[in-house]
């Protein structure tokens, strides 16, 4: 189901009182607090602000990602809470179907802290104008200036003019019709059209990647998304979350932005009687070992709940379980496979268990402990415990787990006779200062190394302590983005050059590692993301400098980069091109660090 | 032919009587006339009613002028001494009850009636044969070896040093004679005690004297890490680092047997400290979690006890036991009955992690508490365990102090040593020894010494032969040279010491002895009520009435676990707790026997209360509780341990209950069961569900039971209400068969025509005989005190010592002074 969407904001409207809602919205009572996130709530409609922006960036495996902002250009991230849904082609996506680059309309909640970085959903222009029954009718081709005129409607309203659009097109833009690509010069005018944009930004209406043509076109498309996505929901498992348990009774509300298709796609499955299995998992919506967990459960009664909010089903249901297990417990996330549906361990990373895989891992997709038992923890770390106080340093003692509070910036200053240096954090651009804690370690190019062997400008992780005065200036860990990745025997392999756009489209990848049988296998991407570059960026294959030009669509890439400020992208200072090449890397650092210890 | 040899029995019965009064004075002559009552009375039944009953039945083919099988049964006389004649005796009992005898062609049948007089009174005579076998009254010097308890007691008195009898090390177990365990003729040695004996004396020794340096007392502190091992030991250090290792704690679910163990390196045998600190979560409604600590491989329980505590409010737990040398495995149980919920998804996670609190538990593990935190199963979380000791309260230890008397400084020489040897041997063996008895080990130690021994040494030498001597072993009465009737007064304070103590005499009791005056009757009184008073005597409340009432056969038939999930190894050591304490407490108070029969109050902890759906009774210790009537307990008769005993296992027997009965309350034991009786038919399974009730009638309309079955079986069956471990109900649950559950009918009539219609009317009319109980009581309570069975010659003593405790309704106290003062307990 999609709801209305409010489009611009006049500034009148914020003024505005509405008693429908008890909290600020985009369009009305100004003088109110947002909505704040309760446990088990569903944020109603409009309790979000609304950003347009450009996927960028996404950690499938988090759930999390960023975009640029449209109008300011700025970097938001966000995360989607276990209900958050992606609306793509007016169906639900996962965030791996979404292309980057793709504008989208990105509806965010407040995160407790003041900043809107909780997703309710997002949604992509297909979508929007889809969910509303708008389409455009082309009215005139105009190749040659990059626009196709078209008039905006709605024939199942029988409103043929809702006003005139303009959409832009170039060289990269795809033209969609039935299952075939076709091209811009094959449109006529009286086609009816969707698309997606990119590139929308304050003083650019964006550029279309995609269009579509013909109402059978468009069907069908949403129809794909669909399969595809109730594909992934039955090798996964349907989320949802627990409301009530009661004895061996567990009461279910189930996610989903889409009632009508998900009624349509589950009713049967989620019948009184049927037998279904239930499995624990996070927030992430992330299962741990499926096929052992699953609880073999029955429904035993099927109710509806209210809709008029981001991510309910509008189904709840009651599942009656053999044995309760820890993970059946008020507030907790599950997924529900229904009768038939084949319960495998998902692929390495993105289940939390990674049950029967060995070879090189990746730590930040393992299970966090800090984020699912924080009482493990009697701190505050990076993913829990706000209420605490951060871990003090203890002089000589190895900090434990999850100690140190991370964070990104770009070196500014080394001064290591004095031992001051400088970072400037990531996107708020503010200046620390910090020292390495005697202790502490370095890493440049995956070796170890001291912090003038990092350039200056260059993006790292700081793992830092706080000082007496509660300032985060003690640096435990220092790494740039090559070794922190390195060090998670990921690589970027590169899915799209654009180069005419300064950007790279990288996947995120895994070493191949063994499986449960015990066959290399390589797994699916971990995320994906833009990567800017500048004709300054160098480019190293071998021990060789090369060009830009000389990258390739499948080149497994390290990178380091400059960190994000406003007005300036972070973009990538280097680039190494290759296994080999960030082995050599590696080794030349480490040859450093020798020769000078020397 | 030879005849069978007929021997009348009770003439020798009558004829020692008369030695008896001889010998003894006026004082025996009564009991020694009635004895021969008894004995006339015997020959007079025998001529009225077995006599008749063969010559009607048996001598056409058994007599004078036809012996079938070389039987002859018209002149047959009853003889203790011949187990040929008693043999005989006990075939014609079991042949004319299973109706083999006479045979089915005779023209006519003996009446039921008949057969059931003629049965019971050839089965008195043969008690009173066995009774005669175990008692050794006639004997010049009669030998009744300790029982393990005795033994571990003596050396306890002695020596200060617990010894552990039950473990693998210790003592085998002893037999009983109808539930009483000191009985001399059973008690025999076996080489296997020798070997025992032998290392059990070395043992006890070793710790009991300080022959080297102190031994070093060492701490264990076993962690939560150290407990679950594995994965989580090596996280020890990163939980420092955090700070939160002294939070891990070892969730312990119900039924985990032998998950969670920990090996206690003992390097030193002694006296040692346990601590556990835990918290225990009882879900609301339900049994607290019980901690269990269990040595595998002596066999022993170290500890148990519910443990209800809130997570946040742990508690330390602190035991003192005995522990032999050696690494001994133990089990940490959490032994609440109910699926062990670790069986599915105990395996760790992708990271392992250590329990720190119930909010920290990994979300595949099977729910512990429900979504409010309350428990939903009962659990422990064990913080640690310390093991501390051996505890030495002094070095030298006292026992070696009051050994080796002199001190440092004493002159180690051979007067010394004997002066060592003779004060030991004196107080081990109960008395005075002579210079010959001495000689033997004082030569043993200087043998040892002459042999490298230290003389410290070579006294533990002397000393373990000592120990191992007839003197310490038994309980000597009588003297081969000097045959008396009666017991000196040493051999009375041992009698005395061992009936109310289960042990040595102390200092006191010896000491009246030396100076002859505790024969005397108002000592003995005052000793009775100081000894009462002694904490030792909790040994008699206890040992007594798991004797009397056979209460070691709780359990024997291990209640099955589908038919009775509820049963567990708490339940019934609750059971016969109850038992034991009510004893305890009727003694304590003392109060009439007539409590034993029926009474508004019993003793209870939580775990039996709940059982018997009584509430308000919280936690592990017993204490008195007043029953209402809907309650349906009172008195022994329906308690549970007592209604369980006669279980097999899977049903109640309403005859072994009656049985029962008649042994332990009544003091008539029936005749056995005759071979080859058919066991109990099981019901079609369409035909109506019966109760056993109706089963048993079955039974009995075959006249040949029926005469027994209307003594019996009415006893039994007005406990029908209690199911086979106890339970009240009203219905019997029948599994095989068709339609409801058949109602329960406890009604019945008894031999004598009296009629009842439930276990409380029955109750009623045993209230009204409690003469003959207490009768039967005190006769039970003799074979405990003298050791041996008593017969027609101690029946008229002992009905004397029960019409004076009549006069004080009974009370238990004064009944027990009125035997130990009475003559019979003098007499040997």
């Amino acid at each position: 189901m999609l709801w209305p969407v409010s489009l611009t904001l006049a500034a009148d409207d914020a003024a505005k009182t509405d008693p429908r809602y008890p909290f600020r919205t985009d369009f009305a009572n100004a003088n109110l607090p947002w909505y704040q996130p309760k446990p088990l709530e569903f944020p109603p409609h409009h309790s979000d602000r609304r950003i347009n922006g450009e996927l960028i960036s996404a950690d499938f495996i988090h759930r999390t990602g960023q975009f640029r902002v449209s109008k300011t250009g700025e970097v938001v991230e966000f995360f989607m809470p276990p209900y958050a849904s992606v609306h793509f082609l007016k169906a639900e996506a996962d965030l791996r179907d979404v292309p980057l680059g793709t504008d989208f309309l990105f509806f965010l909640n407040d995160d407790g802290h003041g900043n809107f970085t909780r997703l309710a959903t997002m949604q992509d222009q297909f979508s929007i104008d889809a969910g509303h029954s708008f389409s455009y009718k082309l009215d005139e081709v105009k190749l040659g200036e990059g626009k196709l005129l078209a008039t905006k409607q709605s024939i199942p309203k029988n409103q043929p003019d809702l006003g005139k659009a303009e959409l832009h097109v170039n060289a990269a833009t795809r033209v969609w019709k039935d299952d075939q690509q076709i091209k811009l010069e094959d449109l006529k005018p009286g086609d009816e059209l969707l698309y997606d944009l990119t590139g929308r930004s304050a003083s650019s209406p964006g550029v279309c990647t995609d269009i579509w043509v013909g109402a059978e076109t468009h069907q069908k498309v949403t129809e794909a998304q669909t399969a595809k996505f109730a594909e992934r929901v039955k090798k996964l498992g349907l989320p949802g979350w627990i409301n009530k348990t009661e004895g061996n009774k567990v009461t279910v509300t189930l996610f989903s932005d889409d009632v009508p298709t998900f009624k349509k796609t589950y009713a049967d499955d989620l019948a009184v009687g049927k037998d279904v299995a239930l499995c624990v998992a996070n927030e992430e919506l992330r299962t741990w070992n499926p096929p052992v967990d699953k609880e073999k459960s029955s429904i035993v009664e099927v109710s509806k709940v209210p809709t008029e909010s981001y991510g309910c089903s509008g189904t709840q249901v009651v599942i009656q379980v053999a044995y309760m297990l820890e993970g059946f417990r008020r507030g907790r996330v599950v997924r529900v496979f229904g009768s038939g549906w084949t319960i495998k361990d998902p692929p390495y990373g993105q289940g939390l268990m990674n049950y029967g895989y060995r070879g090189p891992t990746n730590s930040e997709i393992q299970e966090n402990t800090a984020k699912e038992y924080p009482l493990q923890y009697p701190y505050r770390t990076d993913y829990g415990n706000d209420t605490l106080p951060w871990f003090k340093l203890k002089p000589g003692q190895k900090p434990p787990q999850y100690s140190e509070h991370r964070v990104l910036g770009e070196l500014v200053k080394v001064d290591a006779e004095k031992h001051t240096c400088q970072f400037r954090t990531d996107r708020t651009g503010e200046t620390v200062e910090f020292t390495l804690v005697p202790g502490g370690s370095v890493q440049y190019l995956n070796a170890n190394a001291t912090l003038a062997d990092i350039p200056i400008g260059t993006r790292c992780t700081f793992g830092l302590y706080q000082d007496h005065n509660g300032a985060f200036s003690q640096a435990w860990t220092v790494s740039d983005d090559f070794s922190h990745l390195a060090s998670q025997n990921t690589t970027l392999r590169v899915t799209a050059l654009k180069l005419d756009q300064g950007r790279i489209d990288v996947g995120w990848q895994l070493t191949k590692m063994k499986n449960y049988n015990g066959d290399m296998e390589l797994e699916p991407d971990l995320g994906q993301s833009i990567l800017l570059v500048t004709p300054e960026t160098r480019v190293w294959k071998g021990d060789k400098q090369v060009k830009l030009t000389d990258l390739a669509v499948g080149d497994l890439l390290l990178v380091d980069r400059t960190s994000e400020q406003s007005g300036q992208p972070a973009h990538c200072t280097d680039i190494w091109i290759g296994e080999d090449t960030h082995k050599a890397a590696t080794e030349q650092q480490a040859k450093k660090l020798a020769t000078a210890k020397k | 032919m030879p005849l069978p040899r007929v021997f009348p029995a009770v003439h020798r019965r009558i004829l020692f009587s008369l030695r008896s009064v001889a010998a003894s004075g006026l004082a025996l002559l009564s009991a020694g006339l009635s004895s021969a009552h008894a004995a006339a009375q015997a020959q007079e039944n025998l001529e009225k009613i077995v006599r008749p009953f063969f010559k009607e039945n048996c001598t056409k083919c058994h007599g004078e002028k036809k012996q079938k099988g070389d039987l002859r049964v018209d002149n047959l006389m009853i003889d203790f001494d011949s187990p040929k004649i008693m043999g005989h005796w006990e075939e014609i009992m079991n042949r004319i009850n299973s109706g083999d005898m006479p045979p089915d062609d005779v023209d006519k049948r003996p009446k039921p009636e008949d057969i059931a007089r003629v049965s019971e009174y050839i089965a008195g005579q043969l008690v009173e044969a066995d009774s005669a076998r175990q008692s050794s009254a006639g004997e010049r010097v009669a030998l009744r070896r300790l029982t393990r308890e005795e033994y571990a007691n003596s050396v306890h008195d002695l020596l200060g040093v617990n010894f552990d009898v039950t473990d693998p090390t210790g003592l085998p177990e002893d037999p009983d004679w109808h539930g009483i365990q000191r009985i001399g003729s059973v008690l025999t040695i076996s080489p296997a005690h020798i070997e025992k004996y032998l290392a059990a004396a070395d043992s006890v020794l070793s710790e009991a004297l300080s022959l080297g340096p102190a031994p070093k007392r060492e701490f264990t502190h076993i962690s939560a890490f150290d407990l679950r091992g594995g994965g989580w030991k090596g996280l020890e250090k990163e939980y420092e680092a955090r700070g939160i290792a002294n939070q891990v704690r070892a969730d312990i679910v119900p039924n985990n047997g032998a998950l969670d163990d920990r090996t206690f390196n003992i390097k030193t045998g002694g006296e040692y400290i346990v601590r556990v600190k835990l918290s225990g979560l009882r879900p609301p409604g339900g049994r607290a979690p019980r901690l269990r600590l269990y040595a595998a491989d002596i066999s022993r329980t170290l500890f148990e006890q519910d443990i209800d505590t809130p997570e946040d409010k742990p508690i330390v737990i602190e035991f003192r036991t005995h522990l032999p040398p050696g690494q001994h495995p133990v089990h940490i149980v959490n032994s609440v009955p109910g699926p062990n919920p670790e069986a599915r998804r105990s395996r760790p996670g992708p990271n392992t992690i250590a329990f720190t609190s119930l909010q920290s538990r990994i979300p595949w593990q099977m729910k512990f508490t429900d979504d409010d935190g309350k428990p939903i199963l009962p659990f422990l979380l064990i913080d640690y365990i310390e093991v501390d000791g051996p505890i030495v309260d002094s070095w030298p230890t006292a026992a070696h102090q009051q050994i080796f008397f002199g001190g440092e400084n004493a002159t180690k020489d051979s007067a010394y040593a004997r002066e060592i040897i003779r004060r030991f041997t004196e107080r081990a063996w109960r008395r005075p020894v002579t210079n010959d008895e001495l000689d033997r080990y004082v030569k043993l130690a200087e043998k040892a010494q002459q042999l490298g021994d230290n003389f410290e040494g070579s006294i533990k030498t002397a000393l373990s032969a000592v120990m191992c001597a007839k003197s310490f072993l038994y309980i000597e009465e009588g003297k081969p040279v000097a045959p008396s009737p009666k017991l000196n007064d040493y051999e009375l304070a041992s009698r005395l010491s061992y009936f109310l103590w289960s042990s040595m005499p102390d200092d006191h009791l010896l000491e009246l002895a030396h100076a002859g005056k505790l024969h005397e009757r108002e000592t003995l009184r005052e000793e009775v009520r100081r000894m009462l008073a002694d904490p030792k005597a909790a040994d008699f409340a206890s040992s007594f009435p798991r004797q009397w009432l056979q209460l070691r056969r709780v359990g024997m038939f291990p209640p099955d676990k589908v038919l009775y999930p509820d049963y567990d190894e708490y339940l019934e050591k609750s059971m016969i707790n109850e038992t034991v304490d009510f004893f305890a407490d009727v003694l304590h108070r003392n109060a009439s026997l007539r409590e034993f029969l029926d009474s508004n109050w019993t003793m209870l902890n939580e775990r039996l209360a709940k059982f018997y759906g009584i509430d308000g009774v919280e936690g592990d210790n017993f204490r008195r509780v007043t029953l209402k009537p809907e309650d349906h307990r009172g008195g022994l008769l329906t308690q549970a341990a007592v209604l369980s005993l006669t279980s097999d296992g899977t049903r109640h027997r309403p005859v072994h209950r009656g049985v029962w009965v008649l042994e332990s309350i009544i003091g008539k034991p029936p005749p056995p069961p005759p071979a080859n009786v058919p066991a109990l038919s099981t019901p079609d399974a369409n035909s109506r569900k019966t109760t056993v009730r109706q089963k048993l009638e079955a039974h009995r309309s075959d006249a040949n039971c029926a005469a027994c079955h209307r003594r019996i079986d009415p006893l039994g069956l007005a406990f029908d209400n209690y199911d086979a471990i106890g339970r009240w109900r009203t219905v019997e649950t029948v599994h095989a068969g068709t339609g409801e559950d058949p109602k329960i009918d406890p009604s019945g009539e008894l031999y004598d025509g009296r009629t009842f219609k439930d276990a409380v009317e029955l109750k009623k009319i045993l209230l009204d005989d409690t003469d003959k109980f207490a009768n039967a009581f005190t006769e039970k309570l003799a074979t405990y005190a003298l050791r041996r069975g008593t017969t027609f010659s101690d029946r008229a003593e002992l009905r004397k010592v029960t019409e004076q405790a009549k006069a004080s309704d009974y009370k238990l106290a004064s009944l027990i002074e009125s035997l130990v003062t009475s003559d019979i307990f003098q007499k040997r």
